[in-house]
């Protein structure tokens, strides 16, 4: 459906001048209306319709599981793809622009909305790049200023030691808890000058990490962006074969190659419950529950919230494993790290879900700053005039495109939890072993309406 | 027939029956785009100052208005005000520090202290969710609820 859209430029439109505690909530101020009643039945109906009818009609042998890559095909379009040139170009790029946002938030100004840092690493990077990679296959993989920097001062290419096994992805669940604390939990953590200090010691521990345990390995453990858009971009139609090729596949099609090791369930229990707690927080029942707190004592409610709303959903979906391992005879732990990637397409909807907007709102900010990234009356490229435009998504847009998402991500759910039960147990088993995946998976989809829908 | 298709079949006439059960008949729910008739469009002014009003501290007769105290860190008010796109709203805030008022969205500010409530006025041009804070203490006073 097409509605005609108004642009109205609000009138001063946006952007405080103060220190939000929370940049995702805060950027602007501005919430999304909830969703109405009646769409939030129907988004519930067709989620538990498509379970039921998923479970009669989805493939009895896998069709995801051991796939392997088919080999790339040579044209002009898949040299340009693969040169070192053109890698190397946005390898500087995103060097640069890396450079760009660290000087604009240790020697800008000190305001959120008048440096370009803020907005570039809340909005563009962790939205706006989450969403490219879900679409396009993991782009950090080249864009990453941490990898060009470590290959260029040559730091990993020899790791000092063996990276301990035990560890897995901990080491990025970890980060990634410290990331998201920072935009939705600590105070100032949206002032330039927080963040700068934040990506300063973000830059050391992963260099360091490079460093210890070599590149690669820290790449895939313990770098929690590398981690991150890694997941998203198996979500992608794209990918790449053994030889840097292109190739087209099924989307989800990356997710089952996803190697079950300690941390996983963790990371993505960290990336669905941030969300999750995102949500909580713009209830008005967290609000009135927090809102007489001081500074101090709100950062810690705060902080006790995200951490008890991630453990509730991770325990949530261990307790389905459980039921499951009840089925299937396994232990329930090694059985919920096998089935922690099902829970990967619900993570994105989720964020799609919260931060669409946020992206086409609040992210045109980031077109003004682009001119002025210091905060000190530039006008490089001749946007710093722009004037957000708030009248771009009608309501109606908005309330479709989060629907869709949270439906969306729960069929994704469904599908990669089958397909690896049917990959991993006799035909009964199999279907026996889905009843309580089905039901954690309608309750995060419901969870995830509901705070929607709450205001 | 295949099983698997009379549940394809039966699930997407379930889904089309609900989906014109729940929805609103008179599409009462459903937002329309704001037309230029109902929206005062403020565009051009890039500074908020055509919804700011010089300070009348009475709201007029075609103003919402809202009313939230301050006092001993704890607020009075309705919590959510709702209005609708185009409507005109008079914000009287009292407090019993001296602080700053902060409508966010529409990024207007005033003075408040004992002896001077802040009035704003403002005309709600988008829908969303706008939230009015204490600059200061970072006091949620109210939230703008603005529907299409």
């Amino acid at each position: 459906m097409r509605r005609r859209l108004l642009p109205i430029a609000t009138a001063g439109v946006l952007f405080l001048n103060d220190a939000r505690p929370a940049l995702a909530h805060g950027l602007g101020g501005r919430l999304d209306l909830p969703v109405p009643r009646w769409l939030f039945v129907y988004g519930a109906a067709v989620a538990l319709v498509i379970s039921f009818v998923a479970l009669a009609v989805l493939w009895r042998s896998p069709r995801l599981e051991g796939r392997k890559e088919r080999d790339g095909h040579d044209g002009p379009l898949q040299s340009l793809l693969s040169s070192t040139i053109v890698e190397w170009t946005l390898r500087a790029v995103g060097l640069a622009l890396f450079l760009l946002v660290v000087v604009a938030a240790l020697g800008g100004v000190d305001e959120p909305t008048d440096n370009v840092a803020p907005v570039f690493v809340y909005v563009w990077l962790w939205v706006g790049l989450a969403f490219a990679c879900a679409l396009l296959g993991n782009l950090w993989a080249t864009l990453s200023p941490f990898d060009t920097a470590a290959r260029l001062l040559a730091i990993g290419d020899e790791p000092r030691r063996a990276y301990p096994k035990a560890w897995g992805k901990w080491p990025a669940a970890l980060l990634l808890l410290g990331f998201t604390w920072l935009e939705l939990v600590a105070p100032f953590g949206a002032t330039p000058r927080t963040l700068g200090v934040a990506i300063a010691a973000y830059t050391l521990i992963t260099l360091t990490g490079m460093a210890v345990f070599g590149r690669g390995e820290w790449n895939r453990r313990g770098e929690a962006f590398a981690v991150l858009y890694d997941l998203l971009g198996r979500l992608a139609p794209f990918a790449r074969d053994g030889d840097g090729r292109v190739v087209r596949r099924p989307v989800l099609g990356g997710l089952p190659s996803l190697r079950p090791e300690p941390g996983l369930l963790a990371f993505v229990g960290v990336l669905l419950g941030s969300t999750t707690f995102d949500g909580v927080s713009r209830t008005s029942a967290w609000t009135s529950l927090v809102g007489g707190l001081g500074s101090v004592s709100g950062t810690l409610a705060g902080t006790a919230g995200l951490i008890a709303v991630t453990m509730l959903v991770t325990g949530a979906f261990s307790l389905a494993m459980a039921s499951a391992s009840l089925v299937s005879g396994e232990r329930w732990h090694p059985l919920a790290v096998r089935f922690a990637h099902s829970l990967v397409p619900i993570a994105f909807a989720y964020m799609v879900a919260h931060y669409f907007s946020l992206l086409v709102l609040e992210g045109q900010l980031g077109l003004r700053l682009v001119s002025d990234p210091f905060g000190l009356g530039w006008n490089l490229l001749g946007t710093a005039g722009w004037s957000v435009n708030l009248g771009l998504l009608s309501v109606g847009v908005i309330w479709y495109v989060q629907v869709v998402a949270i439906v969306a991500g729960h069929i994704g759910g469904v599908v990669l939890a089958h397909d690896r039960a049917v990959a991993s147990f006799p035909a009964r088993v199999a279907m026996r072993t889905q009843y309580a995946l089905l039901a954690v998976m309608i309750l995060f989809t419901a969870i995830g309406l509901l705070l929607l829908s709450g205001g | 027939m295949d099983k698997r298709w009379i549940a394809v079949a039966v699930g997407v006439v379930a889904l089309v029956g609900i989906f014109l059960a729940v929805r609103p008949r008179d599409d009462a729910d459903v937002p329309k785009a704001p037309t230029s008739t109902e929206t005062p469009s403020p565009s051009g002014h890039e500074d908020g100052e055509m919804t700011m009003e010089p300070s009348a501290t009475m709201p007029a007769e075609d103003e919402v208005p809202v009313v939230v105290g301050v006092r001993a860190g704890k607020v009075t008010g309705p919590g959510t005000a709702t209005v609708k796109v185009g409507d005109r709203l008079h914000l009287t805030v009292t407090s019993d520090v001296v602080d700053e008022v902060h409508v966010h969205g529409y990024d207007l500010t005033a003075d408040v202290g004992p002896d001077e409530p802040a009035h704003v006025e403002l005309v709600a041009a988008t829908a969303g969710i706008f939230e009015v804070e204490l600059e200061g203490s970072g006091l949620l006073l109210v939230r703008i609820r603005v529907e299409p």
